[in-house]
């Protein structure tokens, strides 16, 4: 009798934990290649506003992947606002998408921060998945045609020669 | 860089500033050997370690090798069905997380359960348990996990980066293995262990069944906010 019972628990509990699993969606992609096409995203901004891939055709692109809890991530922020500073008068913009993360912790993140260019959370991490993202950080820096030229994985502050190389080939 | 330095980059990024991204891992897998170690306490006085801890120790860092490797090493074409799936992967990985979890707490409660308990069915299921904590693991970016994601994620230097992904993943498990092993070694026989035993089993086999339902439900990315967060 005491099995019974254990079992019909056990197959309540699964079932629960099925339809809970609806919770989370993911089909993911491996990640961007260079020299593919960038993928359209539309990204609500934490100012309330929304960004999408058109919005840059014409301009070179660095776009970030964060997490607030991530090291790396909190690492890279003063070395991104520099970047930013540097070249906010170029043809460049800067996006940072937050990943893996509650929408008020990665808030809070850029307002820690005090990040100077768009920053919006990825609901569901639906940008990361087409971008085949699936650790923070990770930067793409696409061209004005939109073309992957460059990913990087990890902490961009280590690698400030190289940046100013792919800024420049994405110019 | 060469395969021992990427060993000894997983291995070190254990006892470090590092250990924040394996808390991803770490408690989980510390509290599935802790816990299956007590719950054959309950069955031997005096199990012993090699067969009932180390091989399946071994046995575990296979599975999650093989895994961890193949998901850095996104350029691959064998990594792509499994990067592409990887939600599903994740739920189904939480099951076993879940039934492991349920294993613990159940398996001096229930008759056939401690029956069946030996080394062999340990170090038979541990490789799955080790791939389970691989897909469920996102790993946040060490310096160097950051140079072999990079060869590892182009179709063009895949191999390579596979290869260098698979001794991290190695240095990573060594160190997850010692560090439970070591634990082990030190507590078992601390009378205040042993007087706990239920207490700390009861508490294993939760915490693997609070990380199998996170996955399965999608609240990872809660744990990974607050709490990784507050640790940082």
């Amino acid at each position: 009798m005491n099995l019974i019972k254990c079992f019909r628990n056990c197959c309540a509990i699964f079932s629960l934990l099925v339809f809970l699993s609806g919770c989370s969606e993911e089909i993911s992609r491996p990640l961007l290649q260079v020299g593919e096409k960038a993928l359209p995203f539309t990204l609500e901004l934490t100012d309330g506003k929304q960004s999408n891939l058109e919005q840059y055709a014409g301009k070179g692109l660095v776009i970030t992947f964060m997490s607030s809890w991530c090291p790396c991530s909190n690492e890279s922020m003063p070395f991104m606002k520099q970047a930013y500073l540097k070249h906010k008068n170029d043809q460049i913009a800067f996006l940072m998408v937050g990943i893996q993360n509650s929408r008020s912790k990665f808030e809070g993140f850029v307002e820690k921060w005090g990040v100077p260019f768009p920053a919006g959370y990825d609901n569901g991490d639906r940008i990361a998945k087409d971008y085949g993202v699936s650790s923070p950080p990770t930067t793409f820096f696409i061209d004005k045609n939109g073309i992957v030229k460059r990913a990087f994985y990890g902490n961009i502050a280590k690698k400030p020669d190289e940046f100013q190389q792919w800024i420049k080939e994405i110019l | 860089m060469g395969g021992i330095a990427a060993v000894w980059g997983g291995f070190s990024s254990f006892f470090s500033i590092w250990q924040v991204c394996l808390l991803q891992i770490s408690p989980f897998f510390i509290a599935f050997i802790v816990g299956i170690y007590l719950a054959t306490v309950g069955k031997r006085a005096d199990p012993e370690i090699r067969q009932w801890i180390i091989i399946p120790c071994i046995t575990y860092g296979i599975g999650f090798i093989v895994f961890y490797s193949l998901l850095i090493a996104s350029g691959l074409n064998i990594s792509r069905p499994l990067i592409h799936n990887i939600g599903f992967l994740r739920v189904v990985s939480g099951i076993i997380i879940l039934f492991a979890g349920l294993y613990i707490l159940l398996v001096n409660r229930i008759s056939f359960l401690r029956k069946i308990h030996t080394p062999l069915l340990l170090s038979t299921l541990s490789p799955l348990i080790g791939a389970a904590f691989a897909l469920v693991y996102s790993p946040c970016i060490t310096p160097m996990l950051s140079d072999i994601m990079g060869i590892a994620s182009q179709r063009s230097t895949a191999v390579e980066g596979w290869y260098l992904a698979f001794c991290y993943g190695l240095g990573i498990s060594i160190a997850l293995c010692t560090t439970s092993v070591a634990l082990i070694l030190f507590t078992r026989k601390r009378e205040i262990v042993l007087r706990n035993a239920r207490i700390i089993i009861n508490i294993c086999g939760t915490i693997l069944l609070v990380l199998g339902v996170m996955n399965i439900t999608g609240l990872m990315r809660h744990y990974k906010a607050f709490v990784l967060g507050f640790v940082l």
